[in-house]
């Protein structure tokens, strides 16, 4: 900041851009004066200013909000703490110390930037209750994980049930001796459910769909026995075939033999193109009738 | 009228037969027939006790003989004071006919054999069938006028007594008729009264001959058996079963169709074999004289002219 001069010779529009810089630069804005000067022109400031610094040895404080308080020299800065928020302890010879009562309040948001430690015996956070390695709702009985919920594994209440993986597999056991498992549902599969069988070992049975294209239904009867393949051989037992329901379509082209005929088995309904020859006597009465096939 | 194609075994089929199987059929009839007329002829050589029997006829042979010699003490008898020559007649009736009283089998229903219908069944031929079929065209056959194999059983009229294919019915060759006329180089001037006024010779001799038969292959046709299956014929007793029914209907059948013999200048069906002539010499009478002594001056008529047929008859096969 250097001084400025008008001269004699200088127009009005230097004196008027010389005056600007000198208001703006050299003496400032005056609302940009502190709030604890009470004058409202430039030397009175400083003499006031002038003022507090030879009368006393004070600081100004100020908070959050930038509210700010000037301690004189000779005041006294009182701290106090917060109910179930913060403590102060004043201490020689000039120490003042700030600490959480045993028991905090906080009214608001807490964000803990690093690790949390409880170590007390039951936490609770909302309607969570952490209790040693307890957690539960109180004020429901269902816990909600909005997110993925992943654990080494998850258990029935009592172990009956353990979802877990083995080794790379994941796995969902049985504790029972008897190995039940109750599925009150509909299980819906891929395409594929294998079973190990007795012996974890590089066999196993593979019952696989093909892609449905409608809705599928096969129905296990109500019955015991062993479901039968299509690459089974000698396994499907007359009784096992309802009465009734082979179909021509069921059996292969020039298939059966005359020995599965039955005597007298084939009448006439049997007969292609059924023509009748009947035998006449003299008088034209039928003696027998002779069915065969037509042409 | 119901002609029936009968049903045979063709290798295991059933096939309807041709008409020259039914035809082979229709000429084992007459085979059959053959073996045992129902209408048969009989030669009686001495003639039919009491004449003859309907429809036969008598047929005579006539022929002329000598008139009787006329005498005188004083000179020869006139040509018109002489007799004219005479007639003789000699009848014949050597043949009688008898129809055999036949009881064929009865038709049970499935006796015949079997045909195909126009309804695509097989049913066994009616004995109206089997007429219409078999047993009527075989009378055709025995009754034409013929006398091959065809005609096996009946007769015809040779003047032959051996024919081959035939039999002479006699035995004896014994003939039905006789055609004779005046033996005219019996007769002399120098004889008369010494020779006999009828001095016939024979023309021709007619025999009765019976049409021998042959037996012909045939196809058994089927029948309708016990089990009511069909069946080919045994053929003993399909032959058997057809000879009683060809006999039946030649002697008792009452459509026409049984078989009747006449013989006579005239009738009905066809003529069997040669006609018999009767013939006759057709001169007025060769006048001729002896004298033998002074007082004994004789004088007669000759038979004489030329041979002229009297009668022709023939011996006829009809069916009535």
């Amino acid at each position: 900041m250097a001084f400025k001069t008008i001269a004699q010779t200088d127009t009005l529009e230097t004196f008027r851009t010389t005056f600007n810089a000198l208001s703006t630069e050299d003496f400032g804005d005056i609302a940009n004066l502190s709030g604890a000067i009470s004058a409202t022109n430039l030397v009175d400031a400083m003499n006031e200013t002038i003022g507090i610094a030879t009368s006393t040895a004070g600081f100004t404080i100020a908070d959050d909000t930038s509210s700010s308080q000037i301690i004189a020299g000779g005041d006294t800065l009182t701290a106090l703490g917060t109910a179930n928020q913060i403590r102060t302890v004043v201490s020689a010879p000039d120490t003042l110390t700030l600490s959480f009562p045993d028991d905090v309040t906080i009214t608001n948001d807490l964000t803990v930037t690093n690790n949390l430690t409880a170590s007390g015996s039951t936490h609770t956070l909302g309607t969570i209750e952490v209790s040693g390695n307890t957690l539960r709702s109180t004020d429901s009985t269902r816990i909600n994980v909005n997110d993925t919920f992943r654990a080494n594994a998850l258990e029935t209440t009592t172990g009956a049930m353990i979802i877990d993986e083995l080794g790379s597999y994941p796995r969902i056991r049985s504790t029972r001796g008897d190995k039940f498992f109750i599925f009150d549902a509909i299980p819906t599969f891929n395409s594929s459910i294998i079973f190990e069988g007795s012996s974890a070992d590089d066999f196993e049975t593979t019952i696989s769909v093909t892609n449905p294209t409608a809705d599928r239904t096969i129905t296990i009867p109500d019955a015991s026995g062993t479901i039968v393949l299509e690459g089974s051989s000698n396994s499907v037992t007359s009784a096992m075939i309802v009465n009734g329901t082979i179909s021509t379509d069921d059996i292969a082209d020039d298939q059966i033999s005359e020995a599965k005929i039955a005597d007298d088995a084939v009448g006439q309904d049997q007969l292609k193109s059924v023509v009748n020859l009947q035998i006449l006597n003299s008088s034209g009465g039928v003696l027998k009738s002779l069915y065969g096939a037509g042409a | 009228m119901a002609v029936r194609t009968p049903l045979k075994n063709d290798s295991g089929n059933v096939k309807e037969m041709s008409s020259g199987e039914v035809d082979q059929i229709i000429d084992q009839i007459v085979y059959q027939y053959s073996l045992n007329p129902s209408v048969s002829l009989t030669v009686h050589p001495s003639g039919v006790s009491g004449g003859p029997i309907p429809p036969f006829s008598v047929i005579n042979d006539t022929r002329l003989q000598a008139g009787t010699v006329s005498t005188s003490a004083t000179s020869f008898p006139s040509e018109a004071t002489t007799q004219e020559p005479q007639t003789v007649t000699v009848a014949y009736d050597r043949v009688s006919e008898t129809s055999a009283t036949v009881t064929p089998t009865a038709d049970t229903g499935k006796t015949w054999p079997v045909y195909y219908t126009s309804g695509g069944h097989i049913q066994a031929m009616s004995l109206q069938d089997v007429k219409d079929t078999f047993l009527h065209p075989a009378i055709d056959l025995l009754t034409a006028a013929t006398t091959t194999t065809q005609q096996a059983g009946t007769y015809f009229v040779s003047t032959s007594s051996s024919v081959a294919g035939a039999t002479e019915v006699s035995g004896s060759a014994t003939p039905i008729f006789i055609d004779t006329i005046a033996n005219t180089s019996a007769y002399s001037a120098s004889t008369i009264g010494d020779h006999a006024l009828d001095n016939p010779t024979t023309i021709t001799s007619y025999y009765l001959q019976r049409v021998n038969g042959s037996d012909t292959s045939y196809t058994v046709p089927f029948y309708v058996n016990a089990s009511n299956n069909l069946q080919e014929y045994d053929a003993t007793a399909f032959e058997t079963l057809l000879q009683e029914w060809i006999r039946f209907t030649a002697a008792s059948s009452a459509d026409g169709y049984s078989i009747s013999y006449s013989i006579g200048s005239s009738g009905s069906g066809n003529t069997r074999g040669s006609a018999m002539a009767n013939t006759i010499l057709s001169g007025s009478g060769n006048y001729q004289t002896r004298f033998v002594g002074a007082d004994d001056y004789r004088a007669q008529e000759f038979p004489d002219g030329a041979s002229t047929t009297a009668n022709t008859y023939n011996l006829y096969i009809n069916k009535v």
